[in-house]
């Protein structure tokens, strides 16, 4: 069972990454591909889900399209280029943070 | 061959969204085909699950909330979007090569300001002209530029959003008038040295030029850009 606590405020560089990575993607897609690449671990709630797509289309990072999918409507996410340069440096602080992390818990000891 | 929603069991997603408090269909779209998804993995899992029985289990992956922060937070991302639009567009006139035209519109604000000898007058004569093209401007262009005329009698967020802009009109498009009473009053009633005057005005061109750009970032920018945005979005509500 993951510790969601961890992930939460990582959620809009995961859909960032992700939707540059793939391309365009719709909501309950995004939830599964997360599921599916974190081997269940990871559980992208939708309540926050979409309130985060929201918000980052609001800043410019996504864009939508709607089209028709059989007998209902579905709004496709895209990256737009401040977006990528937006997953760039998250990207960049998430690395940094990370190794921080490791060397903060898990200290080597150096012998040169 | 798996298993699909029925037109008839989208509409009743579409009514649920409607009982469960999402008022707006921009919102409800979304929601549905969520909910739809959902439902039909269900399905793939186990064919033989009825619809009544896959809703709750797909609604209940929303958690305790539901959808009720959605509508809050996708305004507040509306009103956030805009917001930023306009001032990257009023931003626009503070560089190179609209600036030029920015200062030229301060200087003769300034200039008419330290000819005329009667500042109230002065902010009466604008006013009234300002007030004409405003009355021109609405009656004439703004239906044709950012009234949406829509094909169904839905409700849209974004819809609502323009009309509360327009609803505010009244109370902004005023200010650059008020700051111009002021400070006509200002100069009467207190004695301040000429320098300190003439810096004012200056001051005070450049201020009102900087309203006036804020008016018309929001009661022409932004009407058309979301008319555009909302145009792209659902061009088959859209009358044209």
């Amino acid at each position: 069972m993951g510790n969601n606590q961890l992930y939460k405020g990582s959620l809009a560089t995961i859909i960032l990454k992700l939707l540059g990575e793939k391309g365009r993607m719709y909501g309950y897609q995004i939830t599964q591909e997360v599921k599916a690449i974190s081997d269940g671990e990871f559980v992208i709630t939708e309540g926050a889900l979409y309130p985060m797509l929201h918000k980052l289309e609001a800043q410019g990072l996504l864009t939508v399209e709607i089209e028709m999918i059989g007998n209902r409507m579905r709004k496709y996410y895209s990256i737009t280029n401040n977006g990528k340069k937006e997953v760039v440096d998250r990207m960049a602080e998430m690395e940094a943070f990370i190794r921080q992390m490791q060397s903060l818990l898990n200290p080597k000891i150096d012998l040169a | 061959m798996s298993r699909k929603l029925s037109e008839i069991q989208i509409i009743e997603l579409f009514s649920f969204c409607k009982k469960k408090g999402v008022k707006h269909y921009d919102l409800q779209i979304e929601i549905v085909d969520h909910l739809a998804s959902a439902i039909e993995q269900r399905w793939e899992e186990n064919p033989n699950l009825s619809f009544s029985e896959a809703l709750p289990s797909a609604y209940s992956q929303f958690g305790i909330y539901g959808f009720s922060k959605f509508q809050k937070i996708k305004e507040k991302a509306l009103r956030k979007k805009y917001t930023r639009l306009q001032w990257q567009y009023i931003g626009e006139f503070y560089r190179l090569p609209k600036i030029i035209m920015t200062i030229a519109f301060s200087l003769s604000l300034f200039t008419a300001i330290r000819l005329s000898d009667n500042l109230t007058r002065l902010s009466l004569f604008l006013l009234g002209l300002y007030a004409l093209i405003l009355l021109i401007y609405f009656r004439f262009f703004y239906e044709n530029k950012s009234k949406i005329e829509l094909t169904t009698c839905k409700s849209f967020l974004q819809i609502d959003y323009l009309n509360s802009i327009r609803g505010s009109l009244v109370t902004v498009g005023f200010l650059p008038y008020n700051l111009l009473i002021i400070a006509s009053v200002a100069f009467r009633e207190f004695h301040l040295s000429p320098q300190l005057i003439f810096f004012l005005e200056l001051l005070i061109s450049f201020l009102i030029t900087l309203f006036v750009y804020i008016l018309v970032a929001m009661f022409s920018y932004i009407p058309k850009r979301i008319k555009q945005d909302f145009s792209r979005e659902f061009p088959q509500f859209v009358k044209s």
